[in-house]
């Protein structure tokens, strides 16, 4: 079973620590909801092997929003840039496998592969439950957009589920 | 032979023998600018080492320079026209965004530590004026994909030059974020 968690990371007196997505009680203390830019970080993980994890902490709303694009761009070489390191990582479905790999310079730098249905159904749900907490801690950078979010993510599951069901 | 077939020969394997000659792990290393330690960072080409600077400093050092009265991460530092909004450069945070996110993590003398695996500096010697216009100058030849992209969550990268190459500059919800040599200025993490 593929399991996706998310984490957002805070800085404090020189000590950084971080939050699971799902301790809102948390989240709710620590966070501004006026920044523009969340840090953190995207653990997707299968028996033995850990996609993106802590090395690959970033903005995490910027992570989330660059999977579901590549999601929507599968059959495109679509590349979403990361935020604080000059690397790039992309969606790309090979073999029945779902491929996210690491860029640098048009090098691939790191790769993970996923049995694709279960990889796409997993990242869909994190997405949810991601994008969930920034509309219940009414983060301001996605006041105007929350709803279209919202709505792509449904678009993305029907599109994915009668995929899956017809193959 | 001709003698422009015999030229064209003699050159040919001439540039063969150099080719031959250039050491493939040379070549590899010299990607790297940067050694980074623990403590510290190092240039190649000149050797000057920067010790690891506090937050605070960052702080302090981009307080004095702008002549803020205040170190609040929503102070702007600079706003940039785009259509009828603008783009702002706040004082922001070492670990977030803003001036003080670019100082801390790019630039030699103000580096705080906790390298990212990729990580790259501008070239030393830079004056925290002189980021900023590096800033204003890639939002003024980017300005129409920021007013497209830049106001959005999602943000946009866009891209200017600096003589040492390619400069990203991030965008998010028309706050410059952060701002990196891309392709250059590479750091080696030192074990």
């Amino acid at each position: 079973m593929i399991e996706v968690k998310s984490y957002f990371t805070f800085m404090h007196k020189k000590k950084k620590f971080m939050i699971s997505c799902a301790d809102i009680p948390s989240l709710a203390e620590h966070i501004n909801v006026t920044e523009p830019v969340f840090p953190g970080f995207v653990e997707i993980q299968d028996s033995g092997q850990t996609a993106f994890g802590s090395p690959y902490e970033d903005s995490i709303d910027h992570i989330w929003l660059g999977l579901l694009h590549g999601l929507e761009h599968l059959d495109e070489d679509v590349q979403t840039p990361f935020v604080y390191q000059p690397i790039d990582f992309c969606l790309k479905e090979v073999n029945q496998k779902l491929v996210i790999s690491v860029h640098h310079n048009q090098v691939v730098i790191k790769e993970w592969a996923f049995p694709f249905d279960q990889g796409v159904q997993a990242i869909l749900t994190g997405a949810e439950e991601f994008f969930a907490v920034v509309k219940r801690l009414n983060l301001h950078l996605f006041k105007d957009e929350i709803d279209t979010i919202e709505a792509r993510l449904t678009n993305l599951k029907a599109f994915h589920k009668k995929r899956s069901d017809s193959s | 032979m001709y003698p422009f077939t015999k030229r064209l020969l003699i050159t040919f394997f001439a540039f063969m023998m150099i080719f031959v000659a250039l050491p493939v792990s040379d070549i590899e290393a010299n990607t790297f600018d940067w050694k980074i330690y623990s403590n510290s960072i190092e240039y190649n080409q000149t050797g000057q080492s920067f010790t690891n600077r506090s937050c605070g400093q960052v702080n302090n050092a981009t307080q004095g320079f702008f002549r803020l009265p205040n170190t609040s991460s929503s102070q702007t530092i600079a706003s940039y026209p785009i259509d009828h909004r603008s783009v702002d450069l706040d004082f922001g945070s070492c670990s977030t965004y803003g001036m003080t996110h670019v100082l801390a993590r790019h630039a030699p003398e103000h580096f705080i530590g906790n390298p990212t695996p990729v990580q790259s500096f501008f070239n030393p010697g830079r004056s925290l004026g002189n980021y900023e216009t590096i800033i204003a100058d890639i939002v003024a030849q980017n300005r129409t994909q920021i007013a497209n992209y830049g106001f959005t969550s999602n943000g946009t990268v866009v891209y200017g030059n600096v003589n040492q190459g390619s400069v990203r500059l991030v965008i998010k919800g028309g706050k410059i974020i952060t701002m990196y040599p891309s392709g250059w200025g590479l750091g080696e993490h030192q074990s």
